[in-house]
């Protein structure tokens, strides 16, 4: 929890584990560069400087890529390949030659000006794929002006010790050289899980955050920063009691890691026999091994975003249904639940139609999306039916917040069923369909709901952002948005219950149960199933199989009765930490 | 349009040498650029007009190919298609939506936002003209071999 002083930043966890250490700012060291007028005489030897600046900048690239080719295999090197086309573009040496001979500047000011108005055009780009060109001329930029100015020593090769690496963003040159000897962890203001940081991060077993917006604002050379890859979070100033705790779920992480394999054959069962289905949320098809490996029971979480997101087309059905499949085929005889698209909201592609919003959150997004556009969502429905012969698939319908969306849902499904049976195409005709429960409305009609729905799969980061009125987004109000809100947890009691009274199952698929303090009252709310990051599937098995069912059932009623959620916090701390000692809370 | 504005990109067609067009200005003087003027300007082709220059256009050697890999001529194989036109003598153009592009500039190429489904037209000129023009066609019809 932040304390005073303290201040926790929420990012994209982009590679696994904790790490505390002290700040090292990337990009503090900015070349700093003077504009200078030349005599004529000056300008031939200028350019003689530049062109070695560009032979010198060559070699360097060559020996960065071979070093990744080695490491990382060529894949990953065809962006130096990339840079060294970069380097030798005819448009920026060109221009740089023009400016030095012509305007007679110097050749790092002609140099810097020609390539950061070039990255300036790329970021206007909304393509987001053709956008990132603009880090990629950055790079090189800054590579040749190093040489120029005469400082082959690239930023971050002063690091002595150990470091916490926070930088606005990572090129894949500087994300080259990151080591386990010297970065502890990484935390960047841009970027995603397929960033170069990322990636490398994760090949080294660096923990790393992403994504973070404002990481460089808010820490300063030296502060002490912890980076918690497993959740996303990053905190600027942790108290003793904090660091006391990341230390404690430092040497967990690791103590699950080294023990993993024994962990994950383990059943997700309390000591008073309270079985929870613990399976994972994953984005991408080939995330599902990494799931299995770390125990997961299953998928309760398939986003599909992926798919319409990675280009500016449409995903096929062909494409769609290779990919369910295998993941289904992967997962077998385990439940994979697919959740139909869900673009709108911060996901946006013009292709689609989806455009920046107003209200985005409260927008044309979910399956209100789906219901108007049904050529699209016939699409996917096919493919995940047809992947339902092979595997135990559930589909599940993002945003319901009335009983007619999810009639004219499941009407759409019996259309789809109804084509495939006419043309004879194999399909899973018993795939159970069932909702994301993440608008107050859901929860206002969860007994109409739950008579035309198989399931309830409880999407808390959006109920909570819905309910509380708070986007955790928003850095003034992100310290309201509050997982054991007592509104947050009377909705989920009501969600259950009523679920239950129905017959139907209800788990959770958001963050709030890979929270340790949110799992036990999950538990105590009596949830049937919890899927979360794959990352975080060995601690939450572990807290299952460490408190009764019996105990967690009093906390969490108990919690039910009191008024804020600061007392709530208090309280299922307290009995955490009494009881449950050897669950270490965030 | 979508984000376009900004990447201009410019070719002069007869030389080969892609300079900078101060085009926003008005009048075009190559070779000068205002503070402010984007870097990589382009250039609109001129159209099939009358008299030399009409003839002289039709003679071209090129191509139209859609574009089918994801997520289009991005920077990995923007790379492939720039270093593949580098093995010809020949001067290479690139065209989407009317703007033209240096192909044998990474960052030419890149900023025509060639998406997945567009359509590019490439030109050559110079003495393995026609084996430039099909092999990288080629290349982009085959999805860069990736």
């Amino acid at each position: 929890m932040a304390t005073s002083g303290s201040r926790v930043l929420r990012g994209v966890a982009a590679s696994p584990g904790i790490a505390v250490g002290k700040v090292y700012i990337l990009e503090l060291e900015e070349l700093h560069i003077k504009e200078k007028n030349l005599t004529p005489e000056e300008v031939g030897p200028e350019l003689t400087r530049f062109k070695a600046a560009l032979a010198t900048t060559r070699d360097e690239i060559e020996q960065v890529k071979d070093t990744i080719r080695q490491e990382l295999g060529s894949e990953q090197a065809k962006v130096f390949d990339a840079h060294m086309q970069i380097l030798d573009d005819v448009v920026a040496v060109e221009e740089t030659v023009r400016v030095i001979r012509e305007e007679r500047k110097n050749a790092e000011f002609a140099y810097r000006r020609t390539l950061s108005k070039i990255a300036e055009e790329f970021d206007a780009l909304e393509e987001e794929h053709f956008r990132s060109t603009a880090a990629d001329v950055r790079d090189v930029k800054r590579r040749v002006i190093r040489h120029l100015l005469g400082k082959p020593r690239r930023s971050g090769a002063d690091i002595s010790g150990q470091v916490v690496l926070v930088a606005h963003d990572l090129t894949p040159s500087e994300a080259a050289f990151l080591t386990h000897d010297t970065v502890l962890g990484i935390a960047t203001d841009s970027g995603g899980r397929t960033s170069h940081a990322a990636i490398m991060a994760r090949a080294r077993g660096i923990p790393a955050v992403v994504g973070l917006k404002y990481a460089t604002l808010h820490v300063k050379q030296n502060d002490t920063l912890a980076v918690d890859g497993n959740r996303g979070l990053v905190e600027v100033h942790p108290d003793d009691q904090a660091l006391t705790d990341y230390e404690r779920r430092r040497i967990q992480y690791r103590e699950l890691e080294g023990a993993l394999q024994h962990i994950r054959e383990l059943p997700a069962v309390t000591p008073d026999g309270r079985q929870i289905e613990l399976s994972a949320n994953i984005e991408m098809p080939e995330e599902a091994q990494l799931a299995l490996d770390r125990g997961a029971r299953g998928v309760g979480l398939f986003r599909t975003e992926f798919f319409y997101m990675k280009s500016a087309r449409l995903p096929s059905e062909e494409e769609q249904y290779e990919a369910y499949r295998k993941v289904a085929e992967l997962m077998h005889p385990y439940p994979v639940i697919i959740r139909t698209v869900d673009v709108g909201g911060d996901k946006f592609a013009s292709y689609l139609g989806t455009e920046r919003e107003n209200n985005p959150f409260l927008g044309w997004r979910g399956i209100r999306f789906s219901l108007e556009r049904t050529e699209i969502f016939k699409i996917q429905l096919r493919a995940i039916f047809r992947a339902a012969t092979v595997g135990n698939v559930k589909l599940m319908f993002p945003m319901i917040s009335s009983l007619d969306e999810l009639r004219q849902a499941n009407e759409i499904c019996r259309e789809v069923k109804d084509e495939l049976r006419s043309k004879r195409v194999p399909f899973g005709d018993n795939c159970e369909v069932g909702i994301m429960a993440e608008t107050p409305a859901a929860v206002f009609i969860a007994d109409s709901l739950a008579r035309e729905a198989d399931f309830f799969s409880i999407g808390t980061n959006d109920l909570i952002q819905y309910t509380l009125a708070v986007d955790r987004g928003n850095e003034k109000i992100a310290h309201l948005y509050e997982p054991l809100h007592p509104a947050i947890l009377r909705s989920i009691r009501t969600l259950v219950d009523t679920g239950h009274k129905h017959d139907i199952w209800v788990g959770v698929c958001g963050e709030m149960c890979g929270d340790p303090a949110g799992a036990v009252i999950l538990l105590g709310l009596g949830l049937d199933e919890f899927s979360t990051s794959p990352y975080l599937l060995p601690e939450i098995k572990t807290i299952v199989r460490s408190v009764t069912y019996a105990e967690a059932s009093e906390l969490a009623q108990r919690a039910l009765c009191l008024s804020t959620a600061a007392e709530v916090r208090r309280f299922v701390e307290e009995k955490i930490a009494s009881r449950f000692p050897q669950i270490a809370l965030p | 349009m979508r984000g376009r504005s900004g990447l201009r990109f410019d070719s002069t067609g007869d030389s080969g040498v892609i300079c900078c067009v101060h085009v926003r200005a008005g009048a075009a003087t190559p070779g000068s650029l205002a503070p402010g003027a984007p870097v990589l300007d382009r250039n609109r082709r001129p159209g099939p007009g009358r008299g030399r220059e009409a003839r002289r256009l039709k003679k071209r050697v090129e191509r139209i190919v859609k574009v089918v890999n994801d997520p289009g001529i991005h920077l990995r194989s923007a790379s492939t298609f720039v270093k593949t036109a580098a093995h010809f003598k020949a001067d290479v153009w690139v065209m989407k939506d009317g703007v033209e592009v240096n192909g044998k500039s990474i960052l030419g190429v890149i900023s025509l936002v060639a998406e997945y489904g567009s359509s590019i037209t490439i030109r050559a000129k110079g003495t393995d003209e026609a084996e430039a023009v099909s092999t990288l066609a080629t290349l982009v019809e085959n999805r860069f071999y990736e």
